[in-house]
């Protein structure tokens, strides 16, 4: 009977494994963060959240043509996955934009919500208030015309953008993205990618568990500065990259932002280098929500890219062909 | 313990059984499949997204999507994109004014179509913010909404005016005037009533209308009636506003309906008064308007019914009444009329393939290939299905009759007649006869107690209130034949009968009675119907549709559009329309006038259909249900579009040989003959592919052209002249435009052909011509000088050759004169001469007294001979001799002298007497008078001679001739003896021994000699003007031998005066004859 059961849950892990390594979700599986959150604009920031905002990039490659779907997770607030402060009470509104301006628009992918970060067309938004109609559920927005996203040339693709915001309300939002091109399931659009500039997400309960996330470092940067948001004195912050091996980063207490630069070698240039956040195995610390942005020498952001995990796929490779010399 | 539990168990089970029993035949086993005509990117949509649609004046529907516009004109779609003038690729909003359609982008852009090109209004470089909206305000103006830079006005000469939201610039998604100073805003958290300002440029809001949720507003859109507005919002449904006075009223519409509007994209209301909601994940709803109960039922359009998608963004009806579905992802779909709904069942269960169908007051009787379907019409329309399990046999169901829905009667194809009373619920065998033809029913009908059934075997007719069975056959009542495909009972109560003869039967009073409509051969008849006038109609199988009326009978074939001449079924409507089953379509014929409507994919229906046999039947609503292959198809005339408008005609382009030229309404075009080829198109978005066209060119063809199905029409060789080429079409329906398009073609006269120039022409030519003749005057007058010059002059000539010739004339006449003279003394002294040759002749007394039977002719060609005879007599011979001497005239006279002198001396004198030594003397006497010493010195006179010495002692007769011969003529037969060669003076012969042949020949009885000279023979005469010859001599001389000798003369004479004829004498003549 035990056999039984265990055999049972081998094939749910499997397929979950399997589901997860190929979908297109944010946070992504290989990050180890259970979801990304956002609090009404009513709420304390030190509860990890420094702007009641998050925004998230979805780049379609230029031969999809098929419909894409944005799905959100649990978008309302209430229920059994939201972080309750009190008596649920807060709305979230979801937006997506497209069109020009979208990602160009440099407000969009600055830190902080300000400015024409709302930039591009609106093509789909709702607020989910207090409820949990959608708890565990997927709420999904579209069909969307590819042809509706921004081109990007940089990236070879059509850029959707997807704003959370709280508008009011002090509970966190819970919820996680999926990039699909179906309405009712979440079937991953092919060459698809999903990016953020400022990640705020939810760290693990699981004392065990470390989450990675994973900024690209291009060929202009020579140092970058990873700041971090209410890491509320949950464990440590490690940097591992091809040239790094597992450097500490300063973490930020309570409510507070600590910033640290690291010189960035020739040999890390135009890869991925891993953060760490390793949970206090000593004290348990629940519902740590962090915030974390990198930035390059010239105070860009560096975006990261949640799928695929890591890396910005070439999306176009310039290959040389070299004349041989036979002779 | 365990026997219960088991016992338990097995009644749950049994339970559980029946249950699924009861569900598996009472759970509704058929779907209504809603049919959609689609268009995507494989049709030519630049891209699958659509998020507008519209119509233009021209009829032609324009689609907006992400990567282009594409025009449609119900057959092909043409791409627009920035490439042709439009502000962007991607459309997001478009509005039809009467100016002309009018385009927003997603980039800002606005784009005008004038019927003809596009105009950048805004170009996409210039936009601010996606356009969501465009509406025309009462003034005529067109309004467009962005989504985060308020209001944009296009005022005349298309100048923009922008109107921005005092403070906050709040998403607008939609909006509509209340008046021309106030509006609303479809904002992304409700309805805000907002005023404008159109003097300072602005918008300020007034306040969110209550009632409204705090939604995103998708749509506003005004009521067809005027009287508000229909508000959509995303996810919070739809609602009617109405202002009263200062406030608003807000009804929310559907309420009682049992839809959930969730992610809606828009609302259209249609010219019915219907509400078409669109929506991203359920699909399209059709809110069914009614005057007098509102929104009370509602359609919902998906994925599982037909629409292959639950994400409609936009939809549009167009001015024939076609709803026009824009989705999103996949493409356009027209939806197919209303009127005509399909039912599937399932396969598997119930069989889909429909043999037969009933329609009674309480159910709707469906039979298969698998059994029979009772549809409940009271309850939801609940369905059962009939099959092994309710007494029925394992078998296609080809005929069902109910009475009133208690007593059904269902005919099989191969196990007869089965029966099913009242609510038993179920059927048992009805054994009408043995036998399998007599068992395989085609059909069943019935009249109050009367059962009528068809069969392959005859007509079976029961009595119900009897019980008592009737056969009708061939030999039992005489039907023309055994197989009877169909019955059907007129209005008049006689039941038509559908069989294989050439003669359409009805039974009446129990008796069959016949219509001949076919002389030729047999007609496979397969249905009869009766339309709303009481004309009976008749469909055949390969023959089309007879119409038999009172006097006549019409025949309807695929010639007339029928889609096939095999029809399976007749049946008529109570909207006077003949309605045709046939493979893969229907045609339905108007009884009033014959128009033949073809009903395939424009209703659609899949090409694969087939209808069965007969599965046709019109219950008392009129509606049509028809059986095939894929199901049900049913035609309800309430919910036809009633709307039939002609093509919407225009030209498409205009070739002039071979080239493309610019579109206008009169085409001018220098002389010359042209080709010309002229492409409209008559635009019906209904039925495109039934659209027909007719066409004139006045100034060339007499006549209307046929009606023909090309949209297109050559003219080859048209020459200069005013032209005017008209052109009609109809649709589907029938229905021809009103008024005919035309295009103005003036070809030109060239110059030859204008009046002007024939003015000028002509007065060139007069001009010419006075010129001509003026010239020609001259000339003559000219030439009339030069010639009396001339004349002068030769005159003056003439004169002077007058002059000579008169004094030429005087010595010519001096000369004749004197040769005249000169000449009558010559012919004196030849004359004289003559005398004197006469003289020496021997006298022609000598001649009659030596030789008695004799005559001699000689006819000198002068006056003096050169021929001469001479004879005498000596020693009892008589010599007698003919001579031609050379030359004639003087010469020859001189000659002859001679001679006749020689042989004097010869004869007489010497006593020489043998004929060959005479002329030896005579030769040697001429040579030495002529002193012919030799060939080369001397001249060569002399003379030919035949010379004869007759001795009638001896009656001997000798012969000498020098070139002159001797004929005798002895016994009728003629003998020659030839004279030698030699002439009488020097000899040219070198071979002369000098002596002459002697013939001696001895005279008989009745002997006649000739001799004579060459003159005769050598005479010019005749018809062909030739020698007289010695042979024709010869046979005159045999001819005539035995006349007395002074008539052989008399003969010889006139014989050669007919041959001479008006020829001159050429040498002197001499024949002499002498009788032996």
């Amino acid at each position: 009977m035990k056999n039984r059961y265990k055999n049972y849950w081998i094939t749910i892990l499997f397929i979950l494994i399997v589901y997860n390594l190929y979908s297109q979700s944010a946070p992504a599986a290989e990050e180890n963060i259970p979801y990304l959150v956002t609090f009404g604009a009513n709420a304390d920031k030190s509860w990890g959240d420094d702007d009641f905002c998050q925004i998230f990039f979805f780049r379609i490659p230029m031969n999809q043509t098929e419909p894409i779907y944005i799905r959100v997770f649990d978008p309302d607030t209430g229920g059994e996955l939201d972080e309750g402060k009190g008596e649920f009470d807060t709305q979230v509104s979801f937006s997506v934009y497209g069109g020009e301006g979208c990602w160009s628009d440099e407000d969009a992918r600055g830190v902080d919500p300000t400015g024409n970060y709302k930039s591009g067309n609106l093509l789909a938004s709702r607020t989910f208030k207090t409820s949990n109609k959608y708890d565990n559920e997927w709420y999904t927005f579209g069909p969307f015309n590819p042809f509706e996203g921004e081109y990007v040339e940089k990236y070879d693709g059509r850029i959707f953008k997807i704003i959370a915001e709280g508008l009011s309300g002090d509970d966190g939002n819970l919820y996680k993205y999926f990039l699909s091109t179906s309405p009712k399931e979440n079937k991953e659009v092919e060459g698809g990618n999903v990016f953020t500039y400022e990640y705020t997400f939810r760290l693990s309960n699981d004392q065990n568990n470390v989450s990675q996330i994973y900024p690209y470092i291009d060929d202009r940067t020579i140092s970058i500065e990873i700041s971090n948001y209410d890491w509320d004195d949950d464990g440590f912050i490690r940097i591992v990259s091809v040239a790094k091996n597992g450097l500490l980063c300063e973490t930020s207490g309570e409510s507070n932002w600590v910033v640290r630069e690291f010189p960035i070698i020739e040999e890390e240039k135009n890869t991925s280098i891993e953060i760490q956040f390793i949970k206090n195995r000593a004290k348990l610390i629940k519902n740590n929500n962090v915030v974390v942005t990198v930035q390059n020498q010239y105070g860009d952001l560096l975006p990261f890219f949640v799928v695929p995990i890591g890396g910005i796929p070439v999306y176009n490779p310039k290959i040389r062909m070299k004349v041989i010399d036979k002779r | 313990m365990k026997l219960i539990r088991l016992r338990i168990n097995n009644y749950i089970y049994f339970k559980v059984v029946v249950i699924v029993i009861l569900l598996w035949f009472s759970v509704p086993g058929y779907t209504q499949v809603y049919k959609v005509i689609e268009f995507g990117v494989d049709q030519g949509i630049p891209q699958p997204y659509i998020n507008t649609i519209n119509q233009d004046n021209s009829g032609y529907l324009w689609i907006g999507t992400g990567n282009g516009l594409a025009r449609f004109d119900g057959l092909n779609f043409e791409t627009f994109t920035a490439n042709d003038s439009l502000a962007d690729d991607f459309i997001t909003c478009s509005y039809k004014s009467d100016a002309g359609v009018w385009f927003g982008h997603t980039s800002g852009g606005i784009t005008f179509y004038d019927g003809k090109r596009f105009k950048k209004i805004i170009p996409a470089s210039k936009g601010e913010s996606l356009i969501t909206d465009i509406v025309e305000d009462a003034e005529g103006h067109i309004w467009f909404s962005t989504q985060t830079h308020g209001l944009v006005l296009i005022k005349d000469q298309f100048e923009i005016e922008p109107f921005n939201i005092i403070r906050d610039q709040i998403p607008i998604f939609t909006f509509n005037f209340l008046n021309p100073n106030e509006i609303i805003i479809g904002s992304v958290n409700g309805l805000i009533h907002c005023s404008l300002d159109k003097r300072t440029g602005q918008i300020q809001i007034i306040q969110p209308i209550k009632g409204i949720p705090e939604s995103r507003i998708q749509d506003i859109i005004k009521t067809r009636d005027n009287t508000g507005f229909y508000i959509i919002t995303q996810d919070e449904g739809i609602f009617r506003l109405i202002r009263e006075g200062e406030d608003f009223v807000v009804v929310q519409i559907g309420l009682g309906l049992d839809i959930e509007i969730e992610g809606a994209q828009g609302v259209y209301e249609d010219s019915r008064s219907n509400l078409w909601i669109s929506t991203f994940g359920n699909g399209l709803y059709k809110l069914i308007y009614s005057p007098s109960e509102g929104f009370m039922e509602a359609i919902n359009y998906n994925e599982n019914n037909g629409l292959k998608t639950n994400n409609v963004k936009v939809v549009y009806e167009d001015m024939e009444g076609n709803i026009w579905i824009g989705k999103y992802g996949t493409g356009l779909a027209r939806l197919i009329e209303e009127a005509f709904t399909f039912y599937s069942f399932d396969e598997e269960k119930y069989g889909n393939n429909i043999y037969s169908i009933y329609v009674d007051d309480y159910h709707k009787w469906v039979g298969t290939e698998k059994g029979l379907i009772k549809i409940d019409l009271s309850k939801d329309n609940e369905n059962t299905f009939y099959g092994i399990d309710h007494g029925l046999p394992q078998d296609k169901i080809s005929a069902i009759y109910s009475i009133n829905g208690k007593d059904i009667w269902v005919g099989t194809e191969k196990n007869g007649l089965y029966r099913m009373q009242a609510d038993r619920g179920k059927f048992y065998h009805y054994f009408i006869r043995e036998g399998t033809l007599e068992n395989s029913i085609n059909a069943i009908t019935g009249m109050e107690d009367q059962i009528w059934i068809a069969t392959k075997k005859g007509i079976c007719n029961i009595d119900l209130s009897t019980n008592y069975i009737r056969w009708l056959t061939i030999n039992q009542g005489g039907l023309p034949h055994n197989n009877v495909s169909h019955l059907f009972i007129d209005s008049k109560g006689k039941i038509w009968i559908s069989a294989l003869c050439n003669t359409l039967c009805f039974i009446q009073n129990n008796v069959v009675e016949k219509i001949e409509i076919s002389s030729k051969g047999v007609l496979n008849i397969t249905s009869v119907t009766e339309d709303a006038d009481h004309n009976i109609w008749v469909g055949t199988r390969g023959n089309g549709i007879y119409k038999i009326r009172t006097d006549s009978i019409i025949n309807v074939t695929s010639r007339e559009g029928l889609l096939s001449d095999y029809c399976y079924s007749v049946i008529g409507d109570k909207q006077n329309h003949i309605w045709v089953t046939h493979r893969g379509g229907l045609s339905r014929i108007a009884t009033k006038d014959y128009f033949v409507k073809p009903l395939q994919e424009n209703v659609g229906i899949n090409r694969s259909t087939e209808f069965n046999v007969n599965a046709t039947f019109i219950d008392k609503y009129g509606i049509v249900w028809f059986g095939s292959n894929n199901g049900i198809l049913a035609y309800d005339p309430s919910l036809e579009n009633q709307i039939s408008l002609a093509p919407s005609l225009s030209f498409t382009s205009v070739s002039i040989n071979d080239e493309k030229t610019d579109l206008t309404e009169e085409l001018i075009l220098p002389p010359g003959r042209y080709k010309i080829r002229i492409e409209f198109i008559g635009i019906s978005l209904k039925a495109p592919g039934l659209v027909k066209y007719q066409y004139k060119l006045e100034g060339y063809d007499d006549h209307w052209s046929d009606l023909i199905s090309d949209n297109y029409v050559s003219y080859n060789g048209l020459n200069d002249g005013n032209y005017t080429f008209q052109l009609i079409a109809c649709n589907g329906d029938g229905t021809f435009t009103q008024k005919s398009l035309k295009l103005n073609i003036v070809i030109k006269k060239p110059i030859w052909k204008r009046s002007w120039f024939y003015i000028i022409t002509i007065i060139f030519i007069v001009s010419l011509i006075i010129s001509y003749i003026k010239r020609r005057e001259y000339n003559l007058l000219n030439e009339k000088r030069i010639l009396e010059e001339k004349v002068i002059e030769r005159t003056g000539e003439v004169v002077r050759q007058k002059e000579e010739i008169e004094i030429q004339r005087d010595a010519i006449k001096e000369q004749r004169d004197l040769i005249k003279a000169k000449n009558e003394n010559i012919t004196d002294s030849i004359r004289y001469a003559s005398n004197i040759q006469s003289a020496v002749f021997p006298p022609l007394s000598l001649l009659d007294k030596l030789l008695i039977n004799s005559f001699i002719i000689n006819r000198p060609k002068d006056i003096v001979s050169g021929d001469f005879y001479w004879l005498t007599k000596r020693n009892g011979k008589i010599i007698v001799t003919v001579a031609d001497c050379t030359g004639h005239g003087v010469p020859g006279a001189f000659m002859s002298m001679l001679g006749i002198t020689f042989l004097n001396e010869i004869v007489n004198n010497l006593g020489i007497t043998q004929a060959n030594e005479i002329l030896y003397h005579l030769r040697e006497n001429v040579i030495i008078a002529l002193r012919q010493t030799s060939i080369e010195e001397t001249i060569q006179d002399g003379m030919d001679i035949a010379l004869c010495v007759i001795d009638h002692k001896k009656n001997q007769l000798q012969f000498s001739g020098a070139f002159n011969a001797l004929l005798l003529i002895r016994n009728k037969e003629v003998q020659l003896y030839k004279g030698d060669n030699i002439t009488i003076g020097m000899s040219f012969k070198e071979d002369y021994e000098g002596s002459f042949t002697l013939h001696e020949i001895d005279i008989q009885k009745g002997d006649i000699i000739y001799m004579f000279s060459d003159g005769y023979t050598d005479q010019f005469g005749g018809e062909k003007g030739k020698k007289f010859s010695t042979k024709r001599l010869y046979e005159v001389l045999l001819n005539i031998h035995q006349k007395p000798m002074n008539e052989q003369k008399v003969v010889l004479e006139r014989t050669m005066e007919d041959w001479m004829k008006e020829e001159e004498q050429i040498d002197d003549i001499t024949i002499m004859g002498i009788r032996l």
